[in-house]
């Protein structure tokens, strides 16, 4: 006695496990990508009779394998030969797939071509296992000749579905077509698995996906996720080129913050996982436009679980109720908190995704028997919690970029955007020209083109003008910065200097005195005549240091020796720090010759301002008073570059005020009432040099002196 | 010759208004006056002995800050106040907005001083005679009292201005309380010593 099987088994197994005709079609379409097909042809026809054509150029198959393989129910080979002659994973283990035809329509001729025997064909009536009391092997399977196969190659299997079980409108195309698109991962194109759709129905004719649109997204992460580490890398999209980031490692227990520490210890083997984001603006470089990039989007976003290079759907299909596997919609709903916040989440229609895994690699990732996604077990949930990290590492990195880069001085901001504007202008106009002279060009647009080129050149030479007016007020903008300098050292120093004129006035009048009495005492009265003198002099060398700050050629940007400027600044304002018993270390005029591109107000004004601010805190404290002055070579981040630095004998700056001295008005110094004075302004002006010349400063405490130490550094 | 002293930490300035005053005190007909210039001393007891040693010193010109000093101007005027509350003390300084709650006749900026220095000058020799003339007058009248305790004839009432006299002059004297007598026998005693000396003298001289 043997097992019988029902006709109608063959049914349930096909029709009634087939959730939709666009999934009975992907299951025939991956059959095609089994047979190392390259070229797949899908074509849903309504005249002159509605037909399904499914075609490909794969290995095709000889009768025997007809015979055996195929009409074999549950028979797979993919079981014991998991890959294809080309290195292909096979997809579908349970060798039903082949049944999925009946969900499509009554009638099915196959006719293969493989490459050993002639072409050949058989002919199916699934209706005709819907019967009552028959067995399946009661049923014949009727042999067709292949004379008219119409392959995309050599060889290959062509399959024709008629009497179709439902009309198909061009709704259904578009569906079909983006899950066809989806079927393959975008992000392994070079498996060279193409896929074309075509039909009466609709009006786009012949489609298929270009998958190099990847290219057009503004961020990228790429990461491996082994052995408990995760190691990526990003790269962003600029206005002018992609960069990459440097390769990072962080270990699963810092990535994930797991309530449940039994999933840690899971091994879900191997991920590669790749993330992209688009901001769906347009830009001048890409091989796309907008509207196909956001059409990519409405078909492609969602991060996808890819196994085998084959999709395991409904993750990240924005179709399905289960599709949003990592719920990123409901994340950013939670917190819709904007690019400026910490917790910024993208959301789920920004991002393009693919998360690649293997039978063989990870099979703690088991097939759902309800032939749709996977088996949700610790391993997946694993699997999800480190697809989630990735996300938020992204969404970190996008963060920083957009608060690193807000802290760009609007002037170079704007510099930027002109030098592109200009350049990308330049390109258009060139374009248009060579347009102009194409001989194919039809006459109806040879005008417009022409008035195109023309606006161009006006935009050009208008962008032209805009980038020496900033120009101009740069370098108005370092003369600001001098003056409010020169204002700030003088509301500092101005007592020492209204003083000196003081002395000057008492020794004139002391000499005219002596001049006056009626025996003049002309000895006294020459003693006093020279300190006149001398006053003068010294009043009129702050003069003269003054109006040197804000010299003309000091306002143009050129290479410089730092060294002679400050020790040029620090000999003429010895004096007035000496008169306070200020020694501003002698060593400190010893300085190594730098010479940087820079603007000369600039270093002066950096200078100064720390000066300013060391010999106002050297005259808080009893102890000896001195200031260090130097500058060095230094690199930061693997960037060349020369710092200078200011150390006082002061009492230093409080940790509660280090990160605010440098905000504009901001001051802490007083008079022995305990006034505030001071303008608030000698570190701001720091701070803005430092960020127009892409630097940085830092406040410390000098251990030597015990005062503060100020630091200003800026690459070469 | 009465003295307006200045003290000044910045010796070459307060030479220049020394040479500035001098001069003027001519041009203003202020005769037997002068100017001079003294850098701090150490510590403010020194001043008490400077003054004391110096009976001509009359005014203090005073600036405010002294650098490298344990302390300033003001002080120095508060703690000269408190040993004479008479004494003629200006502070004359740049720093003069400085000063909290000076105790000195009055606070001049330098600037103010050397362009309204013909208004200052008299004002100061004025407060400087009258300081003179009241110490003298003092003297004088301390004088008297002594003599009337000497011959008794001092009432509680002067005894009590002699005590305040001597307090405000600072000057170390017996208590006045001591009966006469005892003073008398004192004096006897050393007039009886001295008379044997004398004797002794004239007949070492005869021989």
């Amino acid at each position: 006695m043997k097992f019988s099987v029902d006709a109608r088994t063959i049914l349930r197994l096909g029709r009634d496990s087939i959730r939709d005709h666009t999934t009975a079609v992907l299951e025939l379409v991956k059959n095609s990508y089994d047979a190392d097909a390259k070229k797949v042809e899908v074509e849903i026809l309504s005249q002159p009779t509605p037909i399904i054509r499914i075609a490909d150029d794969g290995d095709g198959m000889t009768q025997k394998d007809l015979e055996t393989k195929w009409l074999r129910i549950g028979f797979s080979h993919k079981a014991t030969d998991r890959r294809t002659s080309t290195g292909r994973r096979k997809t579908g283990e349970k060798g039903i797939g082949r049944i999925s035809a009946d969900r499509l329509g009554a009638q099915l001729t196959l006719l293969s071509k493989p490459k050993t025997e002639m072409s050949h064909g058989i002919l199916v009536n699934w209706d005709q296992f819907d019967v009552d009391d028959k067995t399946v092997d009661a049923i014949d399977v009727r042999e067709v000749p292949a004379k008219d196969i119409k392959l995309p190659g050599e060889t290959g299997t062509e399959l024709r579905i008629e009497n179709l079980r439902q009309s198909w409108s061009s709704k259904d195309l578009d569906s079909l077509y983006q899950d066809l698109s989806q079927l393959v991962s975008p992000f392994k194109s070079k498996a060279g698995f193409q896929i074309t759709v075509n039909s009466d129905i609709w009006d786009k004719g012949l489609m298929s996906v270009e998958a190099q649109i990847l290219d057009s997204a503004n961020l990228e992460f790429h990461g491996r996720f082994e052995n408990g580490v995760l190691t990526y890398s990003f790269k962003k999209r600029t206005k002018t080129s992609k960069s990459a980031s440097f390769e990072n490692e962080i270990p699963w227990s810092e990535l994930v913050q797991v309530i449940d520490p039994v999933i840690k210890d899971i091994d879900v083997g191997p991920v590669d996982i790749s993330l992209f984001f688009f901001l769906q603006k347009a830009a001048f470089d890409s091989k796309f436009s907008l509207s196909e990039i956001k059409s990519f989007i409405k078909n492609q976003a969602g991060i996808r679980i890819y196994r085998d290079d084959v999709q395991v759907r409904p993750y990240g299909d924005a179709k399905s109720p289960s599709g949003d596997w990592l719920e990123l919609g409901k994340r950013r709903a939670s917190d819709p908190a904007g690019l400026a916040r910490k917790t910024y989440k993208f959301s789920g229609t920004q991002i393009v995704g693919s998360v690649a895994i293997g039978r063989d690699l990870n099979p703690q990732l088991i097939d759902s028997s309800a032939r749709e996604g996977l088996v949700e077990n610790l391993a997946f949930y694993k699997l999800r919690s480190l697809v989630l990290g990735c996300v938020r590492l992204m969404e970190q990195h996008r963060h920083n970029t957009f608060v690193e880069e807000s802290k760009t001085p609007p002037a170079a901001l704007a510099r930027e955007s002109i030098g592109l504007a200009t350049q990308h202008l330049n390109v258009m106009r060139n374009r248009l020209v060579a347009i102009s002279k194409s001989k194919d060009l039809p006459s109806h647009l040879v005008k417009p083109i022409e008035v195109f080129i023309d606006q161009a050149t006006v935009i050009s030479q208008e962008v032209k003008r805009a980038n020496s007016s900033i120009k101009e007020l740069a370098g108005q903008t370092a003369l600001y910065r001098g003056l409010a300098t020169i204002g700030i050292s003088s509301a500092v120093f101005g007592h020492e200097i209204q003083g000196v004129i003081d002395k000057f006035q008492t020794a004139a009048d002391a000499a005219a005195a002596n001049l006056a009495i009626p025996s003049p005492d002309i000895p006294v009265a020459k003693h006093e005549l020279e300190r006149a003198l001398i006053y003068s002099n010294r009043v009129a060398s702050w003069g003269k240091f003054a109006l040197d700050r804000i010299q003309y050629g000091k306002r143009e940007k050129a290479e410089h020796d730092l060294g002679r400027i400050c020790k040029g600044i620090l000999t003429d304002i010895a004096p007035i720090f000496a008169a306070e018993d200020i020694t501003i270390n002698p060593s400190s005029f010893e300085f190594q010759k730098i010479k940087v591109r820079i603007y000369e107000m600039d270093i002066e004004a950096v200078l100064l301002n720390f000066m300013t601010n060391a010999y106002h805190a050297c005259r808080l404290e009893a102890r000896k008073r001195i200031i260090n002055v130097s500058i060095q070579h230094e690199s930061r981040d693997n960037k060349e570059g020369w710092s200078l630095c200011v150390s006082d004998s002061g009492p230093g700056v409080a940790t509660e005020f280090v990160s605010k001295i440098w905000d504009p008005l901001f001051t802490t110094k007083v008079d022995r009432h305990g006034q505030q004075v001071g303008t608030g302004l000698g570190l701001a002006i720091v701070k803005s040099i430092s960020e127009e010349n892409h630097g940085a400063v830092s406040v410390g405490q000098d251990l030597g002196l015990k005062g503060a130490k100020f630091t200003f550094w800026s690459p070469v | 010759m009465p003295k307006i002293v200045i003290i000044d930490d910045e010796l070459d300035e307060g030479n220049d208004f020394k040479n500035l005053i001098n001069p003027n005190f001519e041009l203003l007909g202020i005769t037997g006056w002068r100017c001079h210039v003294a850098t701090p001393f150490k510590t403010k007891d020194e001043y008490r002995d400077y003054i004391a040693n110096d009976p001509e010193i009359a005014v203090l010109l005073l600036d405010v800050r002294f650098n490298n000093y344990t302390y300033d101007g003001e002080q120095l005027a508060e703690y000269l106040r408190g040993q004479n509350g008479d004494f003629p003390i200006y502070i004359m300084s740049s720093y003069a907005k400085d000063c909290t709650n000076p105790v000195v006749e009055a606070v001049m900026d330098r600037r103010d001083f050397r362009k309204d220095i013909k208004a200052w000058l008299p004002r100061m020799v004025r407060a400087g005679m009258r300081y003179v003339d009241t110490h003298i007058k003092e003297l004088n009248e301390l004088s008297i009292l002594a003599q009337k305790i000497a011959t008794s004839d001092a009432t509680a009432a002067d005894k009590e201005k002699l005590s305040a006299i001597q307090a405000k002059l600072q000057l170390p004297c017996p208590q006045i309380d001591t009966p006469h007598t005892e003073l008398l026998l004192k004096l006897e005693k050393e007039i009886d010593k001295f008379d044997g000396l004398m004797s002794k003298l004239t007949k070492d001289g005869k021989k």
